[in-house]
């Protein structure tokens, strides 16, 4: 139970960025597992060079931010809108991430050393469990109430939220919306750089984790519905008990009893669990 | 709001394309990837040499570059690229050029490198690191002519029921480095009751039920088999079934999944002794394991820790060239590289396909391994050590504690027994 939560937990570090940037921005961004894989590797080389788990981390999460706005900016602004575009861009970005990243790094699967002070175990008379692991779920929550809790109380929240809702009335009434797209889109990609550091830790990064990462982030986002953190929350919360309880009761079908379910959700319900309903305008 | 007419309707499309999009590459990182294949990248070893004056040998090393197999291929051609460099570019008075071509763990790229690689005439092809692929060009090969020298993929069938004259491997099959440890296990380390835990696809289940049955037929006991799909994220609910009646627990579970199941199995506290397939503990891993491998024991043909005068220069030549720990796969290419030159050696006239399939049949060298030979269905038969993870100066390696020399694929078994019998892919599951 707790490890379904812990993994949830970690699905949730996944996805966050992704429900700023696909959920609130409509912006169909499949480089989001690539920005993951380059925070787990950026901070990974920054660590080993200079022994600070705290550095790396934030060299990781502002590198990837900045390539995040330069992607933003120079290329995706332009195909705003347009879905089929982006994801081919975006794709296509993934993969030169993907290659440079095998080649700067090489191909052998390598793992970050987990936060320091996270690393023993609990023990609870016969419960054992990681810190670490804790310390995911932990961190969870906090990032869903700060997320939570700036886009629905503050004035930069208010406007992002107008902003998607209807672009051009926000601009009419002078807000800058290029600007706080390019804000939300730095927001998502270097959260998706700090879920690179932690989940990096738990599952380790080799070729391929950005594809692996962005499955499992889109899962749940779509499942959460889009533009809803307490729906992508909820969802990977759900999701990661999902996995754990397949694992248990169907070991040899794992894959078969995460995505059945999502599939069955998605056909009874397009919109997911607290996805808003579509206006047509 | 002109602008945007459509929007659900298209916001429904672009999700179903994306998440498509996803599902097929996540697919194809496991099993065959589908990324582009990088521009070959040609690389002769060898400087034109004027004063040879035996006909120059063109050797294609096929081997995966990109994708998730990439750090495997790196390893294979490196070592054969080392041991030509070592002796310039010549082997038995051969120039030997090298064209490398990428598979991209992919059969439609591999098939076209190999395609292009035997129409530029190459003698030799090596290389192939998944199976799947391997199997997708093996006809093609085999029609060819050309001798192909398998340096990783493990399917027991390539060097059994399917085998051909021209198909030689010098790799382990999936089976062959696991039954050694099955006697083991039962006989040396007298663990009664074994666990097995592993991944869910051909090589794992041929490596269980190698282990299964050799250990079985030495008198012990499976109690339980767990397979967990290539790429679990999360082993944690997987090593908390783990039973209490199972003594020990044997498990297969090669690059990133190895380091997440052993980092799961110390988490949790599993108390059961682990031994396992040697790639469970690989030197390309192991330096990540660290700490969560120590004691574990495992099968394999090879070690970087090797007690041998052959192993060491190769060990030492190799990390001052590439700054990388040896591996089994670059041992592989390395090895590749001797059978060549002793197949070359063992050549009395020209060189064609023909004389070169015989040739390399019958060669028998001393690899940084140990002694190799190839059976009459062209699978190598070697040393297979039984190794501990130990702690030594700060590094961690794989201590050889015992060894199985001259192993075969068959292990003690006869041969057309062995293969009349059910594959060992669909034994799996039927241990426990």
């Amino acid at each position: 139970m707790l490890n379904g939560l812990s993994f949830g937990g970690l699905l949730f570090l996944l996805a966050s960025g992704l429900t700023l940037t696909f959920g609130m921005m409509r912006t169909v961004n499949l480089a989001h597992g690539a920005f993951y894989a380059l925070g787990g590797y950026l901070a990974l080389a920054v660590i080993r060079a200079s022994g600070s788990y705290l550095l790396g981390l934030v060299v990781a999460v502002a590198v990837v931010a900045v390539v995040g706005v330069v992607l933003e900016r120079v290329v995706l602004q332009r195909v705003a809108g347009r879905e089929l575009p982006q994801i081919m861009i975006t794709v296509g970005i993934a993969y030169v991430i993907g290659d440079v990243v095998l080649a700067v790094w090489g191909g052998r699967p390598q793992t970050l050393p987990r936060p320091p002070g996270l690393d023993g175990v609990l023990n609870l008379g016969s419960l054992t469990f990681p810190w670490f692991r804790l310390g995911l779920l932990v961190l969870a929550v906090v990032v869903y109430l700060v997320l939570q809790r700036s886009l629905a109380d503050t004035l930069v929240g208010a406007r992002i939220r107008a902003a998607v809702d209807d672009d051009e009335t926000a601009r009419a009434v002078g807000i800058d919306v290029g600007m706080l797209f390019a804000v939300t889109f730095a927001a998502g990609s270097g959260l998706a750089a700090f879920a690179g550091v932690w989940g990096g830790a738990f599952t380790g990064l080799r070729p391929g984790t950005e594809w692996d990462i962005l499955l499992l982030a889109l899962i749940v986002v779509v499942v959460g519905g889009l533009g809803s953190i307490r729906g992508a929350f909820v969802a990977a919360l759900l999701v990661g008990l999902l996995d754990e309880f397949g694992k248990w009761l169907f070991p040899s079908f794992a894959l078969f009893t995460l995505y059945a379910p999502v599939a069955v959700l998605l056909a009874l319900r397009p919109r997911g669990l607290f996805g808003r309903e579509e206006r047509v305008a | 709001m002109i602008a945007r007419p459509h929007r659900p309707v298209r916001l429904g499309l672009a999700l179903v394309v994306s998440l498509a999009l996803v599902t097929a590459a996540c697919a194809g990182s496991a099993v065959q990837d589908e990324e582009p294949a990088d521009p070959a990248t040609d690389a002769s070893a060898a400087p034109d040499d004027p004063d040879a004056d035996a006909q120059p040998i063109t050797v294609g090393l096929v081997n995966p570059l990109t994708g998730p197999f990439a750090a495997l291929g790196e390893d294979v051609n490196d070592g054969f690229r080392l041991y030509l460099d070592q002796h310039d570019g010549m082997l038995a008075g051969h120039e030997v050029v090298v064209e490398t071509e990428d598979t991209a763990n992919d059969v439609a790229t591999a098939q076209e490198a190999v395609t292009k690689l035997t129409e530029d005439g190459v003698d030799l092809l090596a290389g192939f690191v998944n199976s799947g692929v391997t199997y997708g060009v093996a006809a093609d090969i085999v029609d060819s002519g050309v001798p192909l020298v398998i340096t990783t993929a493990g399917a027991d069938d390539l060097t059994q029921r399917d085998a051909a004259d021209n198909i030689f491997r010098l790799s382990y099959t999936s089976s062959q480095d696991a039954m050694p440890l099955g006697e083991y296990a039962c006989t040396e380390l007298g663990h009664e009751t074994m666990a097995i835990i592993g991944l869910d696809y051909a090589f794992g289940w041929e490596a269980a039920s190698g282990f299964a049955t050799a250990y079985e037929d030495a008198g012990c006991d499976v109690v339980q088999e767990i397979y967990a799909a290539l790429g679990t994220s999360d082993w944690a609910p997987f090593v908390q079934q783990i039973d209490d009646r199972a003594a020990a627990v044997w498990a297969v579970a090669p690059g990133s999944d190895g380091i997440r199941l052993l980092q799961a199995y110390r988490d949790f506290g599993v108390s059961q002794p682990l031994i396992g397939h040697g790639s469970t503990t690989d030197e390309q891993i192991l330096s990540e394991q660290q700490a969560t491998a120590d004691g574990v024991v495992t099968s394999l043909h090879y070690s970087a820790a090797i007690d041998s005068d052959d192993n060491r220069a190769f060990v030492t030549a190799f990390e001052d060239e590439t700054g990388r720990s040896v591996s089994q796969y670059a041992e592989h290419g390395w090895a590749t590289a001797q059978v060549l030159e002793a197949a070359l050696e063992s050549i009395d006239g020209e060189v064609t396909r023909e004389t070169l399939v015989e040739a390399i049949g019958g060669v028998e060298i001393d690899a940084p391994r140990g002694p190799l030979r190839f059976d009459e269905y062209g699978q190598a038969i070697y040393t297979v050590y039984v190794r501990r993870v130990a702690e030594v100066d700060g590094t961690w390696v794989n201590e050889v504690v015992d060894s199985y020399p001259d192993t075969s694929q068959f292990w003690t078994y006869d041969p057309e027994e062995f293969m009349a019998g059910t594959p060992l892919a669909e034994l799996h599951g039927t241990w426990d």
